[in-house]
């Protein structure tokens, strides 16, 4: 099958990614810092490579995606489309190349460094990267979500850090009202991230003795019920999203102990000589501490809480919607989901009895054989029965 | 800056780029029904609803025919097809070549009409109405049953109820202690609030249903998996991507499930275990394990991240039967269907068992 030239025009962009690295490194001198002190392309060729290739698979993915021709098929990001598989395992693999390369920043800025003595002196150096890791953190989540939901995830994500202005601003007052939350500020104040669960449980209680009473409160006039509705709407969807950044900060907790621990190692190899020598072999030991340590978190019931608290507060989320969508759309003349669902019950019930009598039809059918086998007998005796 | 590191650096991620090239390419020349699974030749002769019954036509086989039939029963929460995924590696054919005759349920796809669907239907209707069929049809009074993960907690409680019906029954990667917290599915069920899923869904998406059990290897089974595949060599052999793309398929071919009839699995029986107890109600009646006297036969997988062998081994000492065997085999929940071990020994110990167990 004809590749429309493609393999043609990716060997080429292959040959100008090495001749590239290779005219880089000849032209490269020992490091000449920047005016500020910062590092240059020259001190850290390494650095500026990989955004070059973060840039590549992201324009390569854009093109996939918001190409006309390609959305001409229906597809979904996450699942297997087995309309158009190919295009699938495209995506999954330069997804994960992706990850790959998010990953090959964190390992170039280490490969640099002599291995740290102190976890504090670790705690820096991720606090200092912290935008590749955030960047990381969200290829590993991306896979897990639907495309519709992901502003969601990262509207999440995005709250963690407005909590931290809130709560530094507004909240805080609000919320020193408990001694657990004073004590969360202060851990958090000190570079204490685990303290952001604890946190987010007491803005989670805080939100339910506070705006969450405003938007279960009863109703008044004529359109009561559908106001009422509708701010249990409100309501769920912000437990939902409360709950949901509760979810995340724990993950992300996790993620950056597990980051501490990959490092930690990273170092013992290396006072070892036994660092790894290829992005593979580092990503071999990111992979394995991340994945045994999440599967152990995963276990733990403090996750399972909050994970099937999370899928609840979604749940009742949608139920809401739906009852606001009914409401909005009540004057429309085709049935609703509500009027299906009774239709649904209905049939089924008709399904079951109709069974139901189909079973003791059969079971008159055997008894009615059974009986004129008897009488049949009792008719016409055999010779020699009495 | 040590240039020889660099340059490696450079030179692996360029052999990733065009190692995912080569295997798009590879994808590209595939021909579409390299992906399809369930090839072995079967007829539907019975169906109630979306359910099917089929049954498997004979293969040329020098073992001597298996009188009494095999009913197979798959868990709802994926496709049956997995026991047939491909020629060299379906379970199927290796019963078929032992001589069994074989029928398989397919559950089909539930839509939003099935939400009222209950494990009482599933069992004492549509399993049962199935069981009733092949007897008639084939003219034995009992049959053999087998059933597979979640299909085994369902055959097991169908023995239990219609023992008269059954002469052996198997089970494979089956759960019916739900206590044990080793499992993460086990673990997180103990928390699930069924009553919400089911209220906002009724049928409950099969998409929610793979991005739990992508949850249970989370970077293995997203980010791992692809990145493997593209540093593989084999990434342009069509046999290599053909196997993976069929199992890619399988794993997210996940139907919805029937909302009444998952409410009542995870509370019944994920959150208070009333299987094993003795308290499950089905019916009107209540499942009792001892009801269980035909032989038994339960097989487990060492490694199996879904079912641990302490969720399944208490069938052991619940049954009634004093013609008994459990056997654990060193593979994973999906392993005891695609891996080579499965193809030389389980299935063919499986047919060797019911073969002796229907003389």
């Amino acid at each position: 099958m004809s590749d429309y030239g493609m393999g043609e025009l990716f060997k080429k962009s292959f040959e100008i990614q090495q001749n590239m690295a290779k005219a880089w490194l000849n032209a490269v001198n020992p490091p000449a810092a920047g005016a500020s002190g910062e590092k240059t392309a020259a001190d850290d060729p390494l650095a500026a490579m990989t955004k070059m290739y973060q840039g590549i698979y992201e324009t390569w993915q854009k093109q996939f995606l918001d190409n006309p021709w390609m959305k001409m098929t229906p597809w979904s990001y996450n699942l297997f489309n087995s309309e158009n598989p190919v295009q699938d395992m495209f995506n999954k693999m330069m997804n994960s190349g992706k990850g790959l390369a998010d990953l090959s920043a964190v390992w170039q800025q280490l490969a640099g460094k002599d291995p740290f003595k102190t976890r504090d002196e670790i705690l820096k150096f991720i606090e200092d990267n912290k935008a590749d890791f955030e960047r990381l953190s969200q290829d590993f989540i991306n896979p897990f979500i639907p495309d519709s939901l992901r502003p969601l995830v990262s509207h999440a994500l995005n709250l963690v850090k407005q909590y931290e202005a809130a709560g530094k601003d507004f909240a805080k007052p609000w919320l020193e009202l408990g001694p657990k939350s004073a004590e969360d500020f202060k851990k958090i104040a000190e570079g204490d991230n685990s303290a952001y669960g604890g946190l987010y449980k007491t803005l989670n209680q805080a939100y339910q003795d506070s705006f969450g009473k405003m938007f279960s409160a009863a109703g008044l006039g004529l359109t009561r019920e559908q106001n009422e509705t509708v701010m249990s709407q409100f309501d769920a969807f912000f437990k939902m999203v409360l709950s949901l950044t509760e979810l995340m900060s724990l993950v992300a907790e996790v993620a950056r102990e597990n980051m501490v621990t990959v490092i930690e190692a990273y170092g013992k190899l290396v006072a070892e000589g036994k660092q790894p020598q290829t992005l593979k072999e580092f990503y071999d030991i990111w992979v394995k501490v991340n994945e045994d340590s999440f599967v152990k978190v995963f276990g733990t019931p403090q996750f399972s809480k909050i994970f099937c608290d999370f899928a609840k507060k979604s749940c009742e989320f949608k139920i809401y919607v739906d009852k606001v969508l009914e409401q909005t759309l009540g004057w429309v003349p085709f049935p609703k989901n509500s009027d299906m669902v009774s239709l649904y019950k209905t049939v089924y019930d008709l399904r079951k009895s109709d069974h139901r009598s189909s079973k003791e039809l059969d079971e008159i059918r055997e008894e009615l054989a059974a009986l004129r086998a008897a009488v049949a007998q009792l008719s016409n005796p055999k010779k020699g029965d009495k | 800056m040590n240039s020889a590191f660099f340059e490696k650096s450079v030179q692996e991620s360029i052999d990733f780029q065009s190692n995912v090239l080569k295997g798009i390419k590879t994808m590209l020349d595939l021909p579409k029904e390299t992906i399809k699974s369930d090839l072995l030749e079967k007829v539907e002769v019975f169906s109630i609803g979306k359910m099917k019954l089929f049954h498997y036509k004979p293969v040329k086989t020098s073992a001597k025919p298996v009188k009494i039939p095999v009913l197979i029963t798959y868990a709802l929460v994926n496709r049956q097809y997995m026991m047939d995924i491909q020629p060299d590696r379906s379970v199927i054919k290796s019963f078929l070549e032992s001589g069994l005759d074989v029928y398989i349920i397919d559950w089909g796809y539930p839509t939003a009409e099935d939400r009222y669907m209950t494990m009482d239907d599933h069992i004492n209707w549509y399993m049962d109405e199935c069981v009733n069929f092949i007897s008639k049809t084939t003219g034995h009074k009992k049959i053999n049953l087998l059933g597979v993960c979640q299909g085994g907690t369902f055959s097991t409680i169908y023995t239990a109820l219609h023992q008269n019906k059954i002469n052996a029954l198997v089970t494979m990667v089956t759960p019916v202690d739900f206590s044990p917290s080793d499992a993460l599915l086990f673990a997180w069920s103990k928390y699930l609030d069924a009553d919400a899923m089911v209220d906002a869904y009724g049928v409950i998406p099969g998409d929610m249903m793979n991005i739990s059990f992508l949850m249970l290897k989370p970077f293995s089974l997203t980010l791992g998996k692809y990145i493997d595949l593209a540093v593989d060599k084999k990434v342009e052999d069509p046999e290599f991507l053909g196997n993976f793309l069929r199992m890619e398929k399988w794993i997210f071919d996940s139907p919805g499930q029937a909302g009444d009839t998952l409410r009542q699995f995870i509370n019944d029986l994920y959150k208070e275990n009333k299987l094993v107890k003795g308290e499950l109600e089905l019916g009107g009646k209540k499942v009792n394990l001892k009801n269980i006297t035909c032989p038994l036969f339960a097989i487990c997988a060492e490694y199996d991240h879904l079912v641990p062998l302490s969720s399944s081994k208490p069938l052991m000492d619940a049954v009634g039967s004093t013609d008994k065997s459990f056997t654990a085999f060193p593979v994973g929940h999906i392993g005891m269907y695609v891996s080579s071990r499965s193809q030389k020994e389980i299935a063919p110990q499986i047919g060797r068992w019911l073969t002796e167990k229907s003389k």
